[in-house]
């Protein structure tokens, strides 16, 4: 695992999709990251284990 | 960007990626990402990221979020639905995502509605390089290099000072800094903490009208709102098809590939046609300076002289850009 991929997986690592937005299906992202898809759900997470999160934006559709 | 909280979310919207650290009570640690004129990826590398990473599990222990009054409340949601021209964007699309850039897009056609849009609102979120500080990509708290004549020299900034915070706001990322430059005003002072040879030292920036324009934003999607477009796509001639015409090395040399605005058509423009000059400018160019340029320096109803070869012969056209924005 490469050293960001490790510091990755000490925080929670989300992509902002809301649950606004469920009806539009996130685009995976292949990887030794597991990503959040879903903020409310990351925060929810971030709040049970106290990681801070890493929050991400794409637009590559 | 379907459902996001614009509220709290703030950022760039013309680029591709962008990230934060955060807390789980919607406070910011440090943000990652960001560009410049030079690249898209200009300051995504994996050396600042696991630095930034390192710093943010370091403040997250002492619970050091940002909170300085550059940082978003979150408490009123608004959403990028809510921006009234998104509606009829997204309705043509199949899958109905709302992408980055829609969200400046919308915004700023919206203002435009109201007559309260300005050209210079598409230079959202500055860089330092506005400042004439360049970053050092690597470690993005750490000048690079400082522009001679800029705000920087004049304030004393050198090569190698630590940014430690700008208008009291923590910098740890080119992102960071960018996003207090964003809300800072068209004419200001803007106090800047650095750390040199051991020391902490408070300087003062003097940023006057323009400060936040930069050369060559071409690259920003949502340029085409606030000016008239050419209505045409096309790629720079090589090396050896411009010696084949007997056109410069260094001036503008674009051949046309595809055609869309009625305009353009009613200009006379075909496809297979090679634009050599457009108005006052026959410097070198891409395709998306090109494009650029009549939207940063034209209005909607001017007309323009381009120049172009067409079978060996020169030719003078002029065009005529709609009178009115189409959307």
């Amino acid at each position: 695992m490469s050293r960001t991929a490790l510091l990755a997986a000490t925080m929670l690592a989300t992509t902002a999709t809301s649950l606004l937005a469920e009806k539009i299906p996130a685009q995976k992202v292949d990887g030794r990251i597991d990503w959040v898809y879903d903020y409310q759900r990351g925060r929810s997470l971030a709040k049970q284990t106290g990681k801070p999160m890493f929050v991400v934006f794409r637009c590559e559709r | 960007m379907n459902g996001i909280n614009l509220d709290l979310f703030q950022f760039e919207f013309d680029l591709t990626w962008m990230s934060f650290f955060m807390d789980a009570e919607n406070r910011f640690y440090a943000r990652y990402g960001g560009r410049e004129d030079s690249g898209p990826e200009s300051h995504l590398n994996r050396e600042s990221l696991t630095r930034v990473m390192n710093q943010v599990l370091g403040l997250h222990e002492k619970h050091q979020v940002q909170t300085g009054r550059h940082e978003p409340s979150g408490r009123s949601r608004r959403t990028p639905e809510q921006i009234p021209p998104m509606r009829a964007m997204i309705a043509k699309r199949k899958n109905k995502c709302i992408h980055c850039h829609d969200v400046k897009v919308a915004t700023l056609r919206d203002l435009r509605r109201g007559n309260r849009l300005r050209r210079e609102m598409v230079f959202t979120y500055p860089t330092p390089a506005n400042l004439g500080i360049a970053i050092d990509p690597r470690r993005q708290d750490h000048v690079e290099a400082v522009r001679p004549g800029t705000p920087a020299t004049r304030a004393g900034i050198r090569r190698g000072d630590r940014i430690i915070s700008a208008d009291g706001q923590r910098v740890l990322t080119l992102a960071d800094f960018s996003r207090v430059l964003e809300r800072t005003p068209t004419q200001a002072t803007l106090p800047l903490t650095l750390q040199r040879d051991g020391q902490s030292i408070t300087t003062r920036l003097r940023l006057s009208a323009g400060w936040r324009r930069t050369p060559d934003p071409s690259w920003r999607e949502s340029l085409h709102v606030v000016g008239p477009g050419c209505g045409l796509w096309g790629r720079r001639l090589s090396a050896k098809e411009r010696r084949r015409l007997k056109l410069p090395a260094r001036k503008l040399a674009l051949k046309v590939t595809f055609i869309w605005g009625p305009h353009t058509r009613r200009a006379g423009i075909r496809v297979g046609d090679v634009i050599v000059r457009l108005d006052n400018v026959d410097g070198d160019l891409t395709i998306k300076q090109f494009n650029a340029q009549p939207m940063l320096n034209n209005t909607w109803g001017d007309t323009i002289p381009i120049v172009l070869r067409r079978k060996g012969r020169e030719m003078t056209v002029k065009m005529t850009f709609p009178r009115q924005p189409v959307d």
